[in-house]
């Protein structure tokens, strides 16, 4: 697919990374020349420098063969404009872009990015996605990664095994006969840095990570079973009241229950606005790395601590700051891929990548067959892919054992009609079924295949 | 059933070269609305949404593209010779440069899988691809293409 990226910082470098390493055909555009050489020297891309949204730079882009436009430029503006000049004079079907400011993104506006308006298929918005993802790690403490699928009945776990694992050393075909009514699977497991799908016989290992795909009910038993205690998150303390704050605050304020949040936050404006416009949420101005401040937001008995500042060493650092003074979960908002090893050795719990959202969506655009979402795991070693079987499909009308999976490759679950199934061996999938199936990023093509229609779907 | 309800004569076209499926799409898209007076954008995308689903390259350098339409009243085909194949991620990896677009009322019964099973007949011919592939006069494609001959050794 010929793809091209306007925008060659953090998320349109990132997202050029991932598509480029799928042997998609991918040119940047940035009006800086230093982003866009960066951009070409460190990855199998071609580059334009230019301003994105002129019709004469798309067109050396190869504007007039692409498939797919990401507008990812620091400007919304721009990135509207780049979308309608793509659609408008260059045909190009797919149209993505990245905006930020909250009044764009307003539901009731929505309307806007209809195709005979200002085209836009998808809009994302780090912001939005950064504070989505930070409310489902603290929907699930004890997990370092969660993902939600198949409408919200299943979530997609990452359990590291410790020592208080009871179910360590035991083949998880046993843990089917032991748990028989817990709904939910193993799809994959991170050992000595390496993710595999797991067969039947293989057993858990303590310092393994793994991936548990479960229904949403089972979850809280599923995170027993593998024992890690799930406790409520009410005291909550935030660092950085920027818009990725903010978002995260007014959630949380939204969310059922008593939820006490504290925020600290650095620059003097952007507290006061948080202040004014947060009704429960009380807001502390200073650093978040500051020791006494910390104290006074009651840092000791919060449950859990988010650093969600533009900056990613001191988000680290005020986690680590945290943690030591008594905070028994520590989440850290991480842009830069590299640092993530560093959270290990630094103690923190969590992190929150904004791009792995940004580019798991984009993802479902890009994928062959009725994609709903893929959701991309690790640095883009594996991924779950949620589709919607077309009849015609070598997938449909088959019994799970017979489909021809690529040994990297699980069923996580089946919709049908609303209802999660198990994907149990002699289950016959039908057209229309939803499926999650869980993929190592090898095997990606060969799923895609699985999912396609024939020649004769018309 | 013949190819000749389905395909006017100029609705043969030869291309020396287009630089992706997507501009291959628009030159059928053109093609239908001379021919047909269907909306080209309209065509273009249903195309494509459909080659999202799953290629239409069915290998030997042939690929089927369709799509369903409102405003069509029966099968229409457009046929395509490329000069310079196209890649288009068939099933076999092979480049395709022989292209029979097939598009069909939203409501067409079972007419349309029909056109579909008799193109693909007429095309998995190889000695018919040879000699289309060697003729680059849409009037000589058209007669080859809608000669009983080849119906009949398909």
């Amino acid at each position: 697919m010929k793809v091209i990226i306007c925008g060659a910082g953090q998320v349109g470098w990132q997202i050029a990374r991932h598509l480029s390493g799928e042997r998609n055909d991918v040119t940047v555009v940035d009006n800086n020349p230093d982003l866009v050489r960066r951009a070409t020297d460190t990855l199998d891309v071609q580059g334009i420098a230019g301003f994105a949204s002129y019709p004469d730079v798309l067109e050396r882009a190869g504007a007039r063969d692409a498939d797919m436009i990401i507008a990812a430029t620091h400007s919304d503006e721009v990135n509207m404009v780049t979308c309608q000049v793509a659609h408008s004079v260059f045909s190009i079907n797919r149209k993505i872009a990245r905006l930020r400011a909250q009044s764009y993104l307003t539901a009731i506006y929505s309307d806007l990015y209809r195709r005979d308006h200002l085209p836009i298929d998808v809009v994302i918005s780090p912001e939005r996605e950064v504070a989505a993802a930070a409310m489902q790690r603290l929907s699930a403490p004890a997990a370092f990664d969660t993902e939600t699928f198949m409408d919200g009945k299943a979530q997609l776990l990452g359990i590291s095994i410790q020592e208080d694992c009871p179910v360590v050393n035991t083949p998880l075909r046993q843990l089917t006969d032991l748990f028989s009514t817990l709904r939910a699977i193993v799809v994959g497991i991170r050992r000595d840095k390496r993710l595999f799908a797991p067969e039947p016989n293989d057993q858990l290992f303590v310092g393994d990570e793994c991936y548990v795909f479960a229904q949403v009910d089972d979850v809280s038993r599923t995170l027993e079973v593998f024992g890690k205690s799930q406790k409520k998150q009410d005291r909550i303390v935030i660092v950085g009241g920027g818009n990725v704050g903010l978002t995260v605050a007014r959630a949380m304020e939204d969310r059922q229950g008593r939820v006490r949040a504290k925020m600290i936050e650095k620059n003097r404006a952007n507290a006061e606005r948080a202040a004014e416009s947060l009704e429960r949420t009380i807001v502390l101005h200073g650093d978040g790395m500051d020791r006494a401040l910390l104290s006074e937001a009651g840092i000791s008995r919060a449950d859990a601590m988010l650093a969600i500042t533009d900056d990613d060493r001191t988000n680290m650092l005020a986690a680590v700051r945290a943690k030591a003074e008594g905070c028994p979960f520590v989440i850290a908002l991480i842009n830069d891929p590299t640092l993530v090893p560093l959270m290990g050795p630094l103690g923190i719990d969590a992190y929150i990548n904004p791009r792995a959202t940004t580019v798991s969506s984009i993802l479902r655009h890009i994928r062959h067959g009725r994609v709903r979402q893929v959701y991309s795991i690790g640095d883009a070693e594996a991924e779950v892919i949620e589709a919607e079987v077309m009849s015609t499909s070598p997938m449909a009308g088959q019994a799970i054992r017979d489909i021809d999976f690529p040994e990297g490759v699980l069923l996580g679950a089946v919709l049908r009609d609303g209802e999660l199934r198990r994907p149990t061996g002699n289950l016959r999938i039908e057209a229309g079924d939803v499926v999650s199936i869980f993929a190592m990023t090898a095997d990606v093509p060969e799923v895609e295949r699985l999912l396609q229609v024939s020649i004769d779907f018309f | 059933m013949e190819l000749s309800s389905i395909l006017k004569p100029e609705a043969v076209r030869v291309y020396a070269a287009v630089s992706s499926k997507k501009r291959l799409f628009q030159e059928i898209g053109d093609v239908a609305h001379a021919c047909h007076g269907i909306n080209a954008p309209d065509t273009v995308e249903a195309l494509l949404e459909r080659e999202s689903l799953g290629p239409t390259g069915v290998g030997h350098g042939v690929a089927l593209p369709h799509a369903r339409l409102p405003g069509l009243d029966s099968v229409v085909g457009v046929f395509v010779l490329l000069e310079k194949p196209l890649d288009f991620s068939a099933i076999d990896r092979q480049s395709v440069d022989i292209a029979f677009a097939l598009l069909a009322p939203e409501e067409s019964g079972v007419e349309h899988l029909k056109a579909l099973a008799l193109v693909s007949r007429t095309l998995r011919e190889p000695t018919l691809c040879a000699k289309l592939r060697a003729n680059h006069d849409p009037s000589k494609l058209y007669a080859l293409l809608t000669s009983p001959t080849s119906v009949k050794a398909a």
